[in-house]
């Protein structure tokens, strides 16, 4: 009754166009209201407070400003550059930068949507005018920066490491190698189908030498440069999580700067860019820590994982069952809240199940990257959406091969776990 | 009218002010822990506390000018297929929804940091902070937030067309 209720609701307020963080307040504090004689309003207010004040939460607003102080700087536009004199040679040209692109800025950048966003805004304009073709190019790109969650620095793992308790680095460690397999299958992918259909990319002519392509390196040396930085320092033990964020906002202030690019404007867009992204995750992230509290009050968590217990399905059942619920629930609602809400309820039954939740993290991850580029609500499908003004509809399509990618590399991340849990355990 | 809504943009530019301070702060004080550890083998005592107080404040203090931004999240599934009367409805339903929801946060917050003045509850840190002043900053940015939803819904009643 109390579930049916917890979903009714939040599918009322969500659908009625009720902001994500406001409804899922008003969802718990409704259902909570009617179920239980509890003081709602200051209970509200003190889980709100209880959930935010939290040192380990730092590394969340500190990554948000280090990629917003390199979305303004040259950054994106040198990467691209810089990589040009490499693709020449490969089927699909230039059409990879989308894939190396996102692949290098996701490690500088916590989210999947800022990540589509910078590189798209370079990539999908020249690939239009040097004839590309445009399908293929927003689908890599939407496909491509769904990395952006799953290679570290991550928003998403951040959050799963403060709630799972545990520990941020081996999350973000685990998320290397699969991000650089999925890397490697898009750019796999791009390359048979220009191969297949030549007519994808245009016929290039332009020979380009050794010495040009080493010249173009530097180009990219200062992005290189920071994800040493920033990843390497927490590796060797320097820093925490939140102190690398730190060191990766000082970096992005130090590019900016000898790029010349930092000024009064450029600094209080940065620091507003950032208040705008955080705030928005704040509302949601407070709302869904909210409702979650609320169904443990209700006893959610213990029905509903009873009632998956008793299904008595195999671990790989029962990991494809939550692949399936987390795509399906991830069209109608965001990566994050998804995450929140669902994770008091999925994370024991996975750990009865013999996963290991460093594992699980990424399993988590890649579904929900896989909602990303689903309809009707699919994150960077809308960021596309504003990039090239296409409907989404004929970019969810563009996106569908990448999609089934990301499906089936899931399924391969179930069979061999140890692509994400290897190198957490070199630690 | 206009005076509300100068009072309240006022407002929100203040709430984005506290937002960008504590994070000016969380990089000052992270970067001064790295500092004090490596060079002197010590820990700035205040750094983890602080920060939580911080992040918090960084959070949700500019959550009303951000919503005059258009950067909170909600799903337009519905507006997007329905005639521009019905959505006007649903967005003024939305948003009366989100100023009561809200209004009810920031009593909730109020209340809380009340009763923690009353108790004279500290913080468990060497600092002793007296907890009901990092808890009534930290309600302003739902009041900011409330406010800045009530901007709207009047907005929305007296047919402005400049509706976020």
């Amino acid at each position: 009754m109390s579930l049916s209720l917890v979903v009714f609701l939040l599918i009322l307020l969500l659908g009625a166009g009720v902001w994500v963080g406001l409804a899922l307040l008003g969802t718990g504090a409704i259902a909570l209201s009617i179920f239980r004689d509890l003081p709602v309003i200051k209970l509200m207010g003190f889980e709100l407070w209880q959930s935010l004040n939290s040192p380990e939460l730092v590394a969340l607003p500190m990554f948000v400003l280090m990629g917003e102080v390199l979305f303004h700087t040259r950054l994106s536009r040198d990467l691209f550059e810089g990589l040009k004199p490499w693709m020449n040679r490969i089927p699909g040209g230039l059409m990879h930068i989308n894939v190396i692109g996102c692949t290098l800025f996701a490690a500088v950048s916590g989210s999947s949507a800022a990540t589509t966003a910078t590189v798209g805004r370079m990539t999908l304009k020249e690939l239009e005018v040097q004839g590309y073709d445009k399908n293929l190019s927003i689908g890599s790109l939407c496909g491509a920066g769904t990395l952006g969650f799953l290679i570290p620095p991550s928003i998403i793992l951040i959050l799963y490491g403060v709630l799972a308790e545990v520990s941020i680095l081996d999350l973000f460690l685990a998320g290397i190698i699969p991000g650089l397999c999925l890397a490697f299958l898009y750019m796999a992918y791009i390359g048979i189908q220009v191969y297949r259909n030549p007519a994808l990319s245009p016929q290039t002519s332009t020979t380009v030498n050794w010495s040009e392509r080493f010249k173009s390196l530097k180009l990219f040396l200062p992005l290189i440069l920071l994800i040493i930085a920033v990843l390497g320092s927490m590796y060797v033990g320097f820093a925490s999580p939140s102190e690398a964020a730190v060191i990766g906002v000082v970096g992005a202030l130090t590019i900016a700067f000898i790029q010349g690019e930092i000024n009064k404007t450029s600094m209080a867009e940065a620091f507003k860019g950032t208040v705008k992204t955080i705030s928005m995750i704040g509302l949601i992230v407070g709302g869904a820590l909210f409702l979650s509290k609320v169904m443990a009050y209700l006893y959610l968590p213990e029905t509903l994982g009873n009632f998956i217990n008793s299904l008595e399905l195999s671990p790989f059942s029962l990991i494809l069952l939550l692949l399936v619920v987390y795509v399906a629930l991830g069209t109608i609602l965001d990566g994050l809240s998804l995450i929140i809400m669902t994770l008091p309820i999925t994370l024991p039954l996975i750990i009865g199940a013999g996963y290991d939740p460093v594992w699980f993290a990424i399993f988590l991850v890649i579904s929900v990257e896989m909602a990303q580029i689903t309809p009707p609500v699919g994150f960077n499908l809308f960021v596309v959406k504003n990039l090239t003004g296409e409907p989404i509809g004929k970019i969810a399509k563009a996106s569908f091969p990448f999609f089934l990618i990301l499906g089936g590399f899931a399924l391969l991340l179930a069979l061999i776990p140890e692509i994400a849990t290897y190198l957490p355990s070199t630690r | 009218m206009k005076n509300i809504h100068s009072a309240i943009k006022t407002l929100n530019k203040l709430g984005l002010w506290v937002a960008i301070t504590s994070l000016t702060l969380l990089v000052f004080i992270a970067l001064g822990e790295m500092l004090a550890r490596s060079f002197w083998g010590v820990s700035l005592g205040f750094a983890s506390e602080f920060s939580g107080y911080l992040v918090a404040f960084s959070f949700f203090s500019g959550s009303g000018w951000a919503l005059s931004q258009g950067g909170h999240i909600r799903v337009d599934l519905l507006s997007d297929k329905l005639s521009p009367k019905f959505t006007k409805l649903f967005e003024i339903v939305a948003t009366a929804f989100g100023v009561v929801i809200c209004m009810a946060l920031t009593y909730g917050l109020i209340k809380w940091a009340m009763g923690t003045y009353e108790r004279g509850s500290v913080s468990y840190y060497q600092s002793e902070t007296p907890l009901w002043i990092p808890q009534l900053i930290f309600s302003f940015g739902p009041l900011f937030l409330t406010l800045a939803l009530f901007a709207h819904f009047l907005d929305l009643l007296s047919n402005k067309e400049d509706q976020k």
